[in-house]
C-alpha cells in the first residue's frame, strides 16, 4: 500500500487526531477494496483514493477540529532554521479553514491538478481555482507575520 | 490576457494544467508585468515552501496496513468460505434436480404389469365374468368397476394381482383400441395430488382417495392417462 503514508498523512491534517486519522485511512483503504470494481480505467486510482477519503471523512460527519494546537509551542523556541520554517508552515496551514487547508494539501502538496481536485472534492473546476486563490492568498498573509519570528531567530543577517 | 484574467488562471499555471497556447499567453504577459510576475513568483515559491514542510513528515502508516491486511485477509476467508459453500450447495442442488429419478417400484409393477399382462396377453386368469368382477370390486368396496372408466370405456376383465408386493385389484377397461388398466388396493401412504410419470412406453396415473390408492397404466399419452385418471378419482 504504496500511498497509505500519504493519506495518512492528508487524514491528519483533516481530522487533527492520529486514530481518527488511522481509522479513517482504514476505513478509506476497505472501502477502495470493497468497491474496487467501481473504479474507472483510465482515471486516476490516487485521486480515487482520496475521493473515497474525503467522502468517508464528510460522509461521517466527523468533527473538524481546530489544529492549531498539534504543533507543541515550546519547539518553536528550539531547533534549526529548517525546523521554525517548518513548523511555521504548519501552523499556518492548520488555522486555514478546512477548505482552503484541503485544497493547498491537495492541489500543492499532494499534486493534483485542479481537475482531479475538483473530482475528489466534488465541486466545480472553478470553486477550485478560487478557493486555491484564497488559500494561497490567506496562507501567504499568516505567514508573513510570522517571518519576524523566524527572522529573529535566524538573526539579523537574514532580516532582509 | 490582462493582470485580472492572470489572476484567474494562475491555479491553473502553477498547476501546469493550461492548454500550451493560453501557457504562451501568461508567458507573455509575466514576461510584461512586473507586479504579475512576483504575484507568481510568490506564489510558486509559497508552494515549494508548503511542499518542503509537508513533505518533512510522512507517518508511519505500517500499523493501519497491518489492520487493513487483517481485516482484508480475514473478509477473504469469509467471502471464499462463502463462495465454497454457494458452490457446493449450487453442486448439490444441481445434483438433486439433474440426477436421474428412482422410479417407485409402484410404478414400474404397475407399467409391467399393464404391459405383459394386457398389452402382451400373457395367459392369465382373468375374470371377465361381470358378476365374478363385482365380487373382486366387492373386496375393495368399490360400488362400480365399470363406471370408472371415462365415457366410451368399458371394463373387460379383471384378477387379483400383487403390485409393489401387495395385492391389487387390476382393472382393464378398453374403448376398442386403447387398454387402460387400473390397480386398486387399500391406501398405505400418505394422500398425494394426481399426477402421471413416464416409465418406458406406459405412463402411470397415482391418486388416493380416504382409504384406496389407485394406479392407471396405459400406452397411451400422459394426457389420455390424465384424463383416465381424472374419470376414475371422480367416480371414486
Amino acid at each position: 500500500m504504496p500511498e497509505a503514508p500519504r493519506l495518512l498523512r492528508f487524514a491528519r491534517r483533516l481530522t487533527g487526531d492520529s486514530s481518527g486519522a488511522e481509522d479513517l485511512v482504514q476505513e478509506t483503504l476497505l472501502n477502495a477494496w470493497r468497491s474496487f470494481h467501481q473504479f474507472r480505467e483510465g482515471t486516476s486510482a490516487r485521486a480515487w483514493l482520496y475521493r473515497i477519503l474525503v467522502n468517508a471523512f464528510y460522509g461521517q460527519g466527523r468533527k473538524i477540529r481546530t489544529l492549531s494546537a498539534m504543533v507543541p509551542l515550546e519547539s518553536q523556541t528550539g531547533g534549526n532554521r529548517a525546523m521554525i520554517e517548518r513548523l511555521e508552515i504548519n501552523q499556518a496551514l492548520d488555522s486555514l479553514p478546512l477548505e482552503h487547508r484541503t485544497v493547498l494539501l491537495l492541489g500543492v502538496v499532494e499534486g493534483f491538478n485542479c481537475r482531479e481536485v475538483s473530482e475528489i472534492l466534488s465541486v466545480p473546476m472553478g470553486t477550485v481555482m478560487s478557493r486555491l486563490s484564497r488559500a494561497r492568498r490567506s496562507l501567504c498573509e499568516k505567514l508573513a507575520p510570522k517571518r519576524s519570528v523566524a527572522a529573529a531567530a535566524r538573526g539579523p543577517k537574514d532580516n532582509r | 490576457m490582462n493582470c485580472r484574467e492572470i489572476e484567474e488562471v494562475a491555479p491553473l499555471y502553477l498547476a501546469k494544467e493550461l492548454e500550451e497556447d493560453r501557457c504562451a499567453q501568461v508567458r507573455a504577459h509575466l514576461a510584461e508585468c512586473r507586479s504579475c510576475a512576483e504575484e507568481m513568483d510568490r506564489q510558486m515559491a509559497l508552494d515549494a515552501r508548503l511542499r518542503g514542510a509537508v513533505d518533512e513528515e510522512l507517518p508511519d502508516a505500517t500499523a493501519v496496513e497491518r489492520r487493513i491486511r487483517g481485516r482484508i485477509g480475514a473478509q477473504r476467508v469469509r467471502r471464499l468460505s462463502a463462495v465454497a459453500a454457494a458452490i457446493l450447495f449450487a453442486a448439490v442442488l444441481g445434483y438433486l434436480a439433474l440426477r436421474p429419478k428412482p422410479v417407485a417400484r409402484l410404478y414400474t409393477d404397475a407399467a409391467l404389469d399393464h404391459r405383459q399382462e394386457v398389452m402382451e396377453h400373457q395367459p392369465r386368469r382373468w375374470r371377465s365374468d361381470p358378476a365374478e368382477i363385482e365380487k373382486l370390486a366387492a373386496r375393495y368396496q368399490l360400488p362400480d368397476a365399470a363406471s370408472l372408466a371415462p365415457a366410451g370405456y368399458r371394463l373387460e376383465h379383471a384378477k387379483m394381482c400383487g403390485i409393489e408386493g401387495k395385492p391389487a385389484l387390476h382393472l382393464v377397461y378398453t374403448n376398442g383400441s386403447r387398454e387402460f388398466s387400473i390397480f386398486i388396493r387399500a391406501r398405505t401412504g400418505s394422500e398425494t395430488v394426481l399426477h402421471a410419470v413416464r416409465v418406458g412406453p406406459e405412463h402411470v396415473a397415482e391418486f388416493q382417495t380416504d382409504r384406496l390408492e389407485a394406479v392407471i397404466a396405459t400406452d397411451g399419452s400422459t394426457a389420455e392417462c390424465l384424463e383416465f385418471a381424472r374419470s376414475a378419482q371422480s367416480a371414486l
